[in-house]
């Protein structure tokens, strides 16, 4: 699988390692050079360094086709953005974005992005967890 | 009318005073707290500290009821949700964004935003034209379609124009002189109406034009 991942934060760099672990393909995307770093496991990652917003720079990144992109800088409006301009890209691919921010989430899965929520998702854990449950 | 704007930008402060005093209804949101606390002095209730791109921010600033949301803070992606949000979940008639980086047009336009206005873009266009038209004719901004234009033309001291009136300069079809700034008052002009040295005037004119009505106007 090829596997396009956006942002090289605490979880762009660890997506980075785990697809490339499980043998897939993998490019990622990240303006800051010095983010590379963090990732651990990185046989045959592709590194491109370029703002995610920059629509040449996107193009770029799926010159080989993606199978998935995954959109994970800090900051919910810019992967909004960015996820966005990929659709218009390319209508077809698979793009999931990860948004803090849960009143978003509705809104942007209605239009075609799948989300995943990391506030929810600790909510759910939480909510199962022995004592609380 | 109701109008939201999102961001205490120079533009989205202006634009509220602007608003207020043309007897609207505004609510104006920026999630800096010295900001808005310095501006709840004068605007009191009109300034909302929250952030523009939340769901809860805007509801509370009932976006259920805007007639127009305008996203004006200095940042794209930003202002990219405030419109989106408020169309999708408000409901909002009429979404407005200030976008900086010209590449981003597309998008704002994709998804359905109403206007956007790109100060890149029209600091360009009037430095582009400046330079083109010399110094009498200043041109304020394009009309849509892109071959009229808004201008103001200042009356120079010696102008040929002074003491005409307007119905007697032959203008020809395709220049409107829409309003004279004169004396700190603004004439809706008519026929009868006398230039006078200094006075502002505001004309739409076909871009063609633009060397004619320059002629027309020029000092000694």
């Amino acid at each position: 699988m090829r596997v396009v991942i956006i942002g090289s934060g605490r979880l762009g760099s660890r997506l980075v390692s785990v697809f490339s672990k499980r043998g897939d393909s993998v490019l990622v995307l990240e303006q800051n050079e010095s983010k590379f770093m963090y990732i651990e496991d990185r046989e045959g990652v592709e590194f491109l360094v370029g703002d995610s917003t920059d629509e040449t720079i996107i193009r770029q990144a799926l010159k080989k086709p993606a199978d998935v992109v995954l959109v994970a800088t800090g900051n919910d409006y810019t992967n909004i953005m960015i996820a966005q301009k990929i659709k218009i890209i390319d209508k077809t691919i698979k793009v999931i974005m990860r948004l803090f921010d849960i009143n978003l989430v509705a809104v942007y899965m209605e239009l075609g992005i799948e989300v995943v929520c990391p506030t929810s998702l600790t909510i759910d854990a939480l909510l199962k967890m022995p004592g609380i449950a | 009318m109701y109008i939201i704007i999102v961001g205490a930008s120079k533009a989205g402060i202006n634009l509220t005073k602007t608003l207020l005093s043309g007897g609207h209804e505004v609510t104006l949101i920026d999630q800096d707290k010295a900001k808005v606390t310095a501006l709840a002095e004068t605007l009191n209730e009109t300034v909302l500290l929250g952030n523009g791109a939340s769901a809860p921010v805007l509801k509370f600033a009932g976006a259920n009821r805007a007639d127009v949301v305008a996203a004006l803070t200095g940042d794209d992606a930003t202002n990219l949700v405030v419109c989106q949000l408020t169309k999708l979940m408000f409901m909002t008639p009429r979404t407005i964004s200030r976008v900086s980086d010209p590449a981003n047009e597309e998008i704002f336009q994709s998804i359905g935003v109403d206007a956007t206005i790109n100060s890149t873009r029209i600091l360009n266009y009037l430095i582009e034209e400046q330079v083109q038209a010399g110094d009498v004719v200043v041109p304020l901004f394009p009309l849509k379609g892109g071959d009229v234009e808004l201008v103001q033309v200042d009356v120079p001291k010696g102008s040929a124009i002074v003491g005409n009136k307007i119905k007697d300069l032959g203008l020809p079809e395709g220049i409107i002189i829409v309003s004279i700034y004169r004396e700190e008052k603004t004439i809706i002009p008519k026929g009868e109406t006398v230039f006078q040295q200094n006075d502002e005037v505001i004309a739409i004119v076909k871009k063609e034009h633009i060397d004619k009505i320059q002629q027309m106007f020029k000092g000694a």
